[in-house]
């Protein structure tokens, strides 16, 4: 086909295919994935990922984390995804927790030394959608040997830097958002735009931050999923899917 | 002495690490204009039949006999911010109005705009949505996070809250907190404290990244819609 013909073509295809709005029409929760996002575990084994083995392996298809009264941990050790550092992306993935457990997915996050466990490779800091089994701090944005608490479960908070975060605006009463927290798999998608960082759980939005603290924030970085220093505990991990923009 | 000294120094630290919940002082605003002088409609144009300053307010209003042909705007001359935050003080009564960003005028009617909305109507059925007026309709209903795929119909990817709760958090007839932050292709609206709707806007074709701030007088019943306190922060 004449190359010019081809493309003129593809525009009428593309013309037509052109969503055209009714004054009828109103926005309806969208089910499944937008195009885009494309799978990062491939469900049988941590290849393209990199952790400690000792805490990290694949058990009936799920990412597990697990810390064994034998295993206790001095520090946070964190399992790394090797395929890129995003900057602007949506994240999905599903959790499940112990009740004692604490976790969290790190995004935009580098590497650091641990003086605690100098054998540890594997520490982190960075934003972290936080992840705890007793729900105080679930699906709020905790900047990982960082800035710390920088949005709590229901909040919309701005960080300027050089003082705590202000809050913006409520997303909700943080007990009636735990509220749809379960004790099963939960639904966590990370939504993060230049210097916004949208966290929301099981369909519902649940922490937002804007980050102006041009120093201390990052552009892009690394994503590791956490197991976090305390007693025995178990995360799993499963249906991870990454839409990098 | 000292120890008791470091202890007490201490201590609301340990309470804070306990609680595990940054202490968020009240909100400070910094960098913020007011773009209404609270006297006159300098700045400011619209069709004077319809618009006036009272009250240390802007009041657009209608009556049964004295309609508009058409949706009409108090637009505002200062500029079309592309990145901003804007917040104001509004009260609506009667019918139907609305906020304006990142608009433009039609070309060929006077005081008519198109765009990004932030609704508000007497009834509160679209009160905190995001609207896009003479575009593209409904794009984040009140409670709605949603999204905008190049070239297709906006969806919600998440909610904000059970609508009849962010219902009633807006106080009708009276004065309410309007906030908007409008970043790249992302915007948030929040009333009274309490985001309502959220929107990212992929849509290349449909979607605007600057433009004019407006208030809207709507056609129909008879209407009021009063606003105060206007402060816009470009970034």
């Amino acid at each position: 086909m004449h190359r010019r013909v081809f493309l003129s073509t593809l525009a009428a295809t593309a013309a037509a295919q052109q969503y055209v709005p009714k004054q009828s029409d109103r926005p309806e929760p969208i089910s499944g994935d937008e195009p885009g996002f494309t799978p990062i575990f491939d469900g049988k084994s941590l290849d393209g990922w990199e952790g400690d083995p000792k805490y990290w392996r694949v058990e009936n298809g799920v990412m597990t984390g697990e810390i064994t009264p034998e295993t206790i941990i001095k520090s946070n050790t964190f399992l790394i995804w090797r395929g890129g550092s995003p900057g602007d992306f949506e994240l999905k993935v599903d959790y499940r927790i112990t009740s004692g457990g604490n976790s969290g997915i790190n995004y935009r996050s580098v590497v650091v030394p641990d003086p605690v466990t100098p054998t540890n490779k594997f520490a982190m800091r960075g934003y972290q959608f936080d992840i705890d089994g007793q729900n105080r701090y679930t699906s709020q944005n905790y900047e990982e040997k960082g800035r710390l608490f920088l949005g709590t479960r229901g909040q919309m908070t701005h960080v300027v830097g050089g003082r705590k975060p202000v809050l913006l605006s409520s997303l909700g009463d943080p007990a009636a958002l735990a509220t749809f927290i379960t004790t099963d798999w939960n639904a966590i998608h990370i939504t993060v735009r230049v210097n916004v960082l949208i966290h929301s759980l099981n369909g519902h939005v649940m922490c937002v931050v804007v980050d102006d603290d041009v120093p201390n924030r990052t552009a892009n970085g690394l994503i590791g999923v956490q197991v976090h220093v305390g007693g025995p505990m178990k995360i799993e991990y499963r249906n991870w899917r990454l839409k990098a923009l | 002495v000292t120890l008791l000294k470091l202890a007490v120094l201490l201590l609301p630290l340990a309470l804070y690490a306990q609680r595990g919940a940054p202490p968020v002082p009240p909100l400070v605003e910094s960098g913020f204009d007011q773009i209404f002088d609270g006297h006159s409609l300098n700045g400011w144009d619209g069709d004077p039949s319809f618009w006036r300053v009272e009250g240390g307010a802007l009041v657009g209003q209608t009556t049964t006999d004295h309609q508009p042909a058409q949706n009409t705007f108090l637009i505002w001359r200062g500029g079309s911010p592309a990145d901003f935050e804007l917040k104001l003080q509004y009260k609506l009564t009667g019918f139907n109005s609305g906020i304006q960003f990142r608009s433009i005028e039609l070309p060929d009617i006077k005081w008519a705009m198109k765009g990004y909305q932030a609704d508000m109507d007497g009834e509160q059925r679209y009160t905190g949505q995001i609207y896009e007026e003479r575009g593209r309709g409904f794009l984040a209903l009140r409670g709605q996070f949603s999204y905008i795929p190049n070239g297709g119909k906006p969806g919600a990817v998440s909610s904000l809250g059970d609508d009849k709760d962010l219902k009633s958090i807006i106080k009708p007839d009276d004065w309410n907190d309007l906030h908007l932050i409008v970043r790249g292709n992302m915007m948030v609206q929040m009333l009274n404290g309490r985001v309502t709707s959220m929107l990212i806007d992929d849509d290349l074709a449909g979607r605007k990244l600057d433009g004019l701030i407006g208030i809207q007088v709507h056609r129909g019943p008879p209407m009021k819609i009063e606003v105060k306190n206007i402060r816009l922060k470009k970034l």
